[in-house]
């Protein structure tokens, strides 16, 4: 902590004193020394109508100007007279380079001020923030989950490739029928020319993949002890530090998964004993894999778990035949891109090979790559450009003013100089702009009504139809628009403004501040990539502050629209708490009921992903 | 805390940024759009050892340098004999006298003579005196 500060003290002084040096000097070079006085006379013998007068011309120059003797006139006759015209502007040429050069530096300092200070938030705050990150994630993760004791050790992405491995796996072990379907709605694994899925049915049958797979491979989650004593520890962690109440039901939770695991697991043993088809083994981490096994270990000692498992396996594949049938309609359902406005294209990404639309797409997302890559690079790159900027366009001015300089390269110095300097204030003035924008103005970017209201725009829109405008009445009849859109309001999945949610928002509010959120305040606007596909996304945190994400839910959604909802919201938080080291808190006020296993399914995936996770009691 | 270092960086930088592209433009500003003056100060003639002497003080108050070209009296050059030191530069804010000394045949008393400053821009800057 200590260096920390001496870290931060130092270079804000440094700052300052650049600053100050630039602007002290900014100003001696406005106001001028005072140069010393060199006296000159001189003496001419003339004639003035033919007789002899002696002229005396005696004057004082500025010492800048005794120099000047080299005459470099065209149109001068004497070699000797010590002036020239193309000499005449030096004093002033000389102070605007003193100016410039004063300017320049005072810019590159700030420049380099607000690269450091930038950087700092880029990289999640300072040293002493990290270490309260730190601090804060140890203390809420490791009392009792070793595997992921640091937040992040454990990426976003590397679970989403588990849950691919998982997904294969369970695929495979479903009938040929299903797998069939599966592998036509497979959005994890698209084909190559495919590119990442797009569509909200993709995301909706990815996220029903992923809950099929955390309810057939939970074994991270699950341990021995937690059915042996009952206590319940759901996911082994920090469910158990950071909510207790939660606890009761989780251990019914954790039962319940734990026996359908290991049911799969019995009826996969008994099948590779009879030399049928064997089963992909499916991915876990080691820590969990022993106990799981053990947990199999005394269940497959057991003969009355054995007859259960053998007769719930058919059921449990009934009920995966239905979900495989449920995403192939999804599938169906959603096969047109979202945003294919005006274009008409109905295409599906799973017969997309050979595609122009595909191919479109897989440029596309190759720049969203690269965009993605550049990102965090974003503000040296800018800072570099206006100091380069400003270096040639000095570069120019100053051989544009060389008393050498040849006319037209003067003329193209001082041209191509005029128009850098033009273009570098506009970058210049639009980055302040920006970044002004950015840094103050916390006005969330407002979905168009479109958007806002329905989410997927469908329709493939003709040139008679631009824009989304409910029922065709907008901005006639205001009476008539407000009806609709509290109508439409109503049956809003986010209800933010639910009294359940207040309390929710304001126990996140208590969260972060008690984790040493500072500048807690509301939604804000944040743009990120997906990990598993680079897809851009904007994120609306219900509660910001100055390296916290929070999302606060009522712990009561139900329907698949909710889930989907919440769904994109975790991998959104995942993908910032990766890419731009914030970290993501979520508060749910009421415990979910023990039998939604999709609350499970993203408590886990949020807590396997290093976000805290705080349960209320409603 | 964030805020106020944000504010500070983002004005700091706005000024250096003022101050550097004002005085960047000013200065071409300056160098197309620069004008020249000649203020005399004080012109007296007398006559001293048997010679006459016109003497005229004058300042540079242009923004740029003068350059003289010539000298004429009573609209007639003074043509050098020597080495011609035309054109000669007079950088701005010069304080400047001249002096021309002749005969008292030359310079006669109780004519007028004016004595006039041509530049290379063309313009011709005059002081009349009266020779006692």
């Amino acid at each position: 902590m200590m260096v920390v500060k001496v870290e931060r003290v130092a270079a804000t002084a440094l700052f300052a004193l650049l600053f100050f040096l630039c602007l002290a000097s900014a100003a001696f070079a406005l106001v001028g020394c005072p140069p010393n006085p060199i006296e000159r006379n001189l003496e001419i013998d003339c004639t003035w109508n033919g007789a002899p007068v002696r002229a005396n011309l005696k004057w004082t120059e500025p010492e800048d100007n005794a120099a000047a003797t080299t005459n470099t006139d065209a149109g001068s006759k004497s070699s000797q007279s010590g002036t020239a015209s193309s000499q005449a502007n030096k004093a002033a040429i000389n102070t605007q380079q003193v100016l410039m050069l004063t300017g320049a530096a005072s810019g590159a300092a700030l420049a380099g001020g607000g690269i450091f200070a930038v950087k700092k938030k880029l990289e999640g705050g300072t040293s002493s923030e990290k270490e309260t990150k730190q601090t804060t994630s140890t203390s809420t993760t490791s009392s009792t989950a070793p595997k992921y004791t640091s937040d992040n050790a454990r990426s976003g992405r590397e679970v989403l490739e588990q849950h691919q491995n998982e997904l294969k796996s369970s695929t495979q072990s479903q009938s040929s029928t299903q797998n069939q379907q599966l592998r036509q709605s497979d959005v994890q694994n698209p084909p190559k020319d495919n590119g990442p899925p797009t569509t909200a049915g993709q995301q909706y049958m990815q996220k029903q993949m992923n809950s099929q797979s955390s309810q057939q491979s939970q074994p991270p989650t699950h341990t021995q002890q937690s059915n042996q004593s009952g206590v319940g520890n759901y996911q082994n962690n920090e469910l158990t530090s950071t909510t207790s109440n939660f606890s009761a039901s989780a251990a019914t939770i954790t039962k319940e998964l734990l026996m359908q695991k290991q049911m799969d697991s019995l009826t996969k043993q008994s099948t590779q004993a009879g030399g049928t088809q064997q089963p992909k083994q499916e991915t876990a981490p080691s820590a969990s894999t022993s106990t799981t096994s053990q947990s199999i270990g005394l269940l497959a000692s057991s003969s009355s778990a054995a007859r259960i498992a053998t007769e719930m396996w058919p059921k449990r594949q009934k009920e995966l035949e239905q979900l495989a049938k449920q995403r192939s309609d999804l599938a169906a359902k959603f096969s047109t891109p979202s945003y294919s406005k005006g274009l008409g294209l109905a295409s599906s990404f799973t017969s997309a090979i050979g595609n122009p639309w595909a191919k479109l797409k897989a440029v596309g997302n190759g720049i969203d790559r690269m965009g993605a890559a550049i990102k965090p690079y974003t503000t040296y790159i800018a800072a570099a450009t206006c100091i380069a900027i400003i270096f040639v366009s000095m570069f120019f001015t100053y051989g544009a003013t060389a008393p050498a300089a040849p006319g037209i390269m003067a003329g193209t110095g001082l041209s191509l100089s005029q128009g850098a300097g033009i273009a570098g204030g506009i970058l210049v003035g639009g980055i302040t702009l920006y970044a002004a924008h950015n840094t103050f103005m916390n006005y969330p970017k407002q979905p168009s009504f479109g958007v806002e209201h329905t989410q997927i725009i469908q329709q493939p829109q003709t040139s008679e139809i631009k824009d989304e405008k409910g029922s065709g009445t907008y901005g006639e009849d205001v009476a008539q628009e407000q009806l609709e859109q509290a109508e439409i309001r109503k049956d809003r999945i986010y209800q933010t403004g639910t009294k359940e949610h207040q309390e929710a928002e304001q126990k996140l509010r208590e969260l972060i501040k008690e984790l040493g959120g500072k500048n807690i305040g509301g939604p804000k606007l944040y743009r990120g990539n997906y990990l598993h596909d680079g897809r851009d996304f904007e994120r609306y945190p219900d509660v910001t502050s100055d390296r916290f994400i929070g999302e606060a839910k009522r712990g009561m959604e139900k329907t698949n629209d909710e889930f989907q909802h919440i769904w994109e919201e975790v991998y959104k938080d995942i993908s910032l708490q990766e890419r731009d080291g914030l970290q993501a808190v979520w508060y749910i006020l009421k415990k979910p009921p023990a039998d939604n296993v999709e609350w499970q399914n993203i408590i886990t995936m949020l807590m396997n992903n290093g976000v805290i996770v705080r349960i209320g009691n409603g | 805390m964030d805020k106020i270092v944000s504010t500070v960086i983002l004005v700091s930088f706005t000024i250096a940024l003022a101050v550097t592209l004002s005085t960047y433009y000013a200065g071409f500003v300056n160098i197309f759009m620069r004008y020249e003056e000649i203020a005399f100060d004080y012109a007296y003639a007398t006559i001293r050892n048997g010679q006459a002497e016109i003497v005229i003080n004058f300042k540079n108050r242009g923004q740029c340098a003068l350059t003289v070209v010539a000298l004429e009296i009573n609209g007639v050059d003074l043509e050098p004999t020597g080495n011609n030191p035309f054109p000669l530069e007079l950088p701005s804010g010069t304080n400047a006298r001249l002096r021309l000394h002749a005969s008292l045949d030359t310079f006669r008393s109780g004519v007028a003579y004016e004595v006039a400053i041509r530049t290379a821009s063309g313009h011709t800057y005059a002081k009349a005196v009266v020779m006692p």
